[in-house]
């Protein structure tokens, strides 16, 4: 395989909920590349369809309310649009490894830790009772929990919000994925353990030279991890670009309220919060789809705004910066 | 001390330990240890700290809704934990974390605003209830007089965080207690909420009593935080003090920790 194969290539992705009423969209035209190794954040409010992207990459979504209007995913150049059910299987897994924001709903509350992580170093590995059970501790130990020879007996109930997020990245690793899809994993944890979860996802896409694709709602923690920041509004991609640029100079007037609103620690300075919400994904306008809220709305606003490249990897979904272009070619 | 120096809200040295009897022996949790604060009218006092910090209990306590087993709760100089004290009901509200689990998605608007009334005197009850005042009171919030009849399960995450503000604010309490308001919303809807809150305290001249995990939204909305680890307090002081030179070593840790865009 090239050593320019891309972990994640989604191309063009439109995908639509099948309801009684008819098609809902839920993604338009979304396109997110991650190079391998590299930490990528897919940032998004409620319902902007951040998690049915993260989903479809490994066609987690049921396949019967689902429809792919457009486009495909492709992890480490494998087209998971043609790929079987059992391809599929052994996709997630062996290339993709998953962690969500509830541990708990990701581990059986009846097995012991090994015993759940014994399923799939079976799965993937095979060997003896003694051999599975060394694995299992030697998993427990790289996601730096300590005594995992006491752990690896223990139920998840009796472990820590922030251990049993450990364990559950334990299993998403047994099968040395190319990438990692971490939805909210650290929202539901303290701060400090927050802090101590991104550290740990950070040495192993190191260590593994594993991509991540980090999804959150967090602007901030978004910002601490990820090299490169990837901007969904109701089902688009209104901006994506390097981190610093997203943060420091960012293009879209979505994006640029969305680092208005956030409070800081270093000084109390105003919010200047965007008015209105998100729209119902049955009722998106034909134009741009952040207009309705938009404080700089103008005439060209009813049509579908271009994406259009700002600098070296910056791009924005925004009739502001194509009447720029469209005003230096004059 | 003059009158109007005395805090509105004053702890001291509150005590409370939850004791759970399990096989082999009892387990002792000690959820606040000598833990006192205090708020001037007017001001905002902001308590951090993660889970088992302690910050519940303390809520509970402040909220009469839990019996310290030592110490002190005194709002405006009288004592809310002696024997026989009444609840000052009206006068200390708060607002919870969810909308959803704090608001009967059946009930009307108009009834969750009425609600808290039940236990105010008839003619208190009859002029904070009337029409008038309710529909300036959701105006003041940003609903719209004609929602006063439709029900909560209508609205979405961040309306109904207005419904239980205003809810709050309907008996015109002095102080109100917010457990961790706007944890469930959306940052753009947060900034809406935090915008709010600030014009409501001036408005009604509102004192606060703010519980987060969130350290960001803290150093936004409280002049004074009092950081909470194990049921004490480790530092508490003025906000932009403690987080720009923090001295004690757990609230280095956390400032450390916590996510900014800096």
């Amino acid at each position: 395989m090239p050593d320019n194969t891309l972990a994640l290539d989604v191309q063009d992705l439109s995908l639509s909920f099948q309801s009684r009423t008819g098609r809902i969209p839920v993604l338009r035209n979304v396109s997110i590349d991650i190079e391998p190794g590299e930490i990528v954040g897919l940032v998004g409010e409620s319902g902007s369809g951040k998690s049915v992207m993260s989903l479809q990459v490994a066609r987690l979504l049921p396949e019967d309310a689902v429809v792919v209007e457009s486009g495909d995913v492709t992890v480490n150049g494998i087209s998971t649009r043609a790929a079987t059910r059992r391809q599929m299987t052994r996709l997630r897994g062996s290339e993709i490894g998953f962690i969500f924001q509830e541990p708990m709903t990701a581990l059986s509350p009846t097995m012991t830790v090994g015993k759940q992580l014994g399923l799939a170093i079976r799965r993937h590995r095979g060997g003896s009772r003694a051999e599975v059970r060394r694995q299992a501790i030697a998993a427990l130990d790289e996601v730096r929990i300590k005594n995992p020879d006491v752990v690896v007996d223990q139920y998840p109930f009796e472990l820590s919000g922030g251990m049993r997020q450990r364990v559950v990245i334990a299993l998403a690793m047994v099968g040395n994925p190319s990438l990692l899809i971490a939805d909210e994993p650290t929202t539901a944890l303290d701060v400090t353990v927050q802090d101590e979860i991104l550290k740990l996802i950070r040495q192993l896409a190191q260590d593994h030279g594993m991509s991540v694709l980090f999804v959150s709602h967090d602007l901030a923690v978004v910002s601490n991890l990820c090299q490169r920041v990837f901007v969904l509004y109701a089902g688009e991609i209104i901006e994506r670009g390097a981190t610093r640029q997203i943060i420091d100079a960012p293009a879209h007037p979505y994006t640029q309220a969305l680092v208005g609103a956030l409070p800081r620690l270093d000084e109390a300075r105003e919010l200047n919060p965007i008015p209105g919400e998100p729209p119902d994904p049955r009722a998106v306008e034909d134009g741009c789809v952040f207009a309705p809220r938009c404080p700089h709305r103008f005439e060209p606003c009813d049509l579908k705004p271009p994406t259009l490249d700002l600098e070296a990897g910056h791009r924005a979904a925004c009739w502001l910066h194509a009447r720029e272009e469209a005003h230096d070619a004059r | 001390m003059p009158v109007d120096e005395q805090p509105l809200l004053e702890v001291e040295n509150l005590e409370k330990t939850f004791v759970t009897k399990r096989r082999g022996g009892e387990h002792r949790t000690v959820a606040a240890d000598r833990v006192s604060l205090a708020v001037r009218a007017g001001g905002a006092l902001g308590v951090v700290g993660e889970s088992g910090s302690g910050k519940t209990t303390l809520v509970n306590m402040i909220m009469g809704l839990e019996r310290p087993d030592a110490g002190e709760i005194r709002f405006r100089g009288r004592s809310l934990t002696a024997r026989g004290a009444r609840f000052p009901y009206g006068e200390i509200q708060i607002v919870f974390q969810d909308p959803r689990s704090s608001l009967d998605p059946r009930m009307t608007v108009r009834s969750l605003l009425r609600e808290p009334l039940t236990n105010l005197p008839r003619a208190q009850r009859d002029e904070l209830g009337s029409e008038d005042k309710l529909r300036e009171l959701a105006g003041r919030v940003g609903l719209l007089p004609g929602q006063l009849d439709r029900r909560s399960h209508e609205f979405s995450g961040g309306q109904r965080q207005r419904i239980a503000i205003a809810r709050a604010l309907v008996t015109r309490p002095a102080l109100v207690v917010l457990d961790e308001p706007t944890s469930a919303l959306d940052v753009s809807i947060q900034a809406q909420i935090l915008n709010l809150l600030r014009e409501l305290q001036r408005d009604y001249q509102l004192t606060y009593v703010f519980v987060s995990h969130n350290l960001a939204v803290v150093r936004h909305l409280c002049s004074e935080v009092a950081v909470l680890a194990a049921g004490r307090v480790v530092e508490a002081g003025s906000t932009a003090e403690v987080f720009a030179e923090p001295r004690d070593g757990y609230t280095k840790t956390l400032l450390a920790a916590a996510p900014s865009l800096g």
